[in-house]
């Protein structure tokens, strides 16, 4: 693997050390991920329940696959991918019943947030998570990872297997949206 | 990244850290457990090795529990007489 200044010092360990050196390694990710990948999925998944669920597995899955991961990508735009594939299956399985669209989900998401304790935000920071959790789960996954966690539409790409294109033209759709609910009135 | 408007319940990162920590390392403990489980096994079956086999099914009734006794294996190896006569002395004061 190639070692440059975005490899972390404790991957070489999570990949390859010995047990000891290897929960060692663990122990330092999670005190540089944890909170970020919670971040995440918690805007992916639109409650703390299912994204608590969604974190958990998705850092024992890296414990796990850490050996697998090569280096060809950015360490962030792996893990991304093992949190973005969790967050999705769940999602899937939330929705296999019925999907509602985003005017029918925006209110409901709106609701659920003004009744939500863990929600800290203004009226405006609810509008716009309601708004990205009202989003289709794809759209939503593109959004979240652009707009809050800054990743290069490349680096999206390759964690989506979908070429830039079509991810600008779905990143441009949700604000759009998104826009639209935050600059009105509710 | 950008500012986040929400927050987990408090303690929930330490809960969770120490719950991934622990699941984690129960494979280890899993293996542990199953390498204990050969082991005593293994030992067993030593120990079982060593012991003179049963010639009478008051031997066998004494030292097999009771859903692991061979009676097929008795019926067709002991002898009428010594089966009757082990049986009846497990019985014999009651009747």
């Amino acid at each position: 693997m190639a070692v440059n200044q975005a490899t972390p010092i404790w991957l070489h360990d999570l990949q390859h050390g010995r047990r000891k050196a290897k929960e060692r390694a663990f122990e330092a990710f999670l005190d540089a991920w944890h909170a970020r990948l919670y971040s995440y999925i918690r805007r992916m998944m639109g409650n703390h329940e299912d994204a608590a669920d969604v974190t958990q597995e998705t850092l024992i899955q890296i414990y796990r696959s850490a050996e697998r991961f090569e280096g060809r990508s950015a360490f962030s735009t792996w893990a991304f991918s093992i949190a973005s594939r969790k967050a999705l299956d769940a999602l899937e399985k939330r929705n296999r019943q019925r999907t509602l669209d985003f005017d029918e989900a925006y209110p409901l998401a709106h609701a659920a947030l003004a009744a939500d304790v863990l929600f800290t935000g203004d009226e405006i920071e609810r509008r716009l998570h309601a708004a990205v959790i009202a989003l289709p789960p794809r759209q939503r996954q593109v959004f979240t990872l652009r707009y809050f966690e800054n990743l290069p539409f490349a680096a999206i790409a390759e964690l989506t297997n979908l070429t830039e294109g079509s991810l600008k033209a779905s990143y441009h759709h949700a604000v759009k949206k998104i826009t639209q609910h935050v600059t009105v009135p509710a | 990244m950008k500012h986040v408007p929400f927050h987990p319940p408090e303690g929930f990162y330490a809960r969770q850290r120490a719950e991934v920590l622990a699941s984690v390392r129960s494979p280890r403990r899993a293996w542990l457990a199953v390498a204990a489980s050969v082991v005593a096994l293994v030992a067993a079956g030593i120990w079982w090795g060593q012991e003179t086999p049963c010639a009478t099914y008051a031997c066998l009734l004494e030292s097999t529990p009771v859903e692991e006794l061979p009676v097929d294996w008795a019926l067709d190896e002991l002898s009428d007489e010594d089966l009757w006569f082990d049986l009846a002395s497990e019985i014999p004061h009651e009747l």
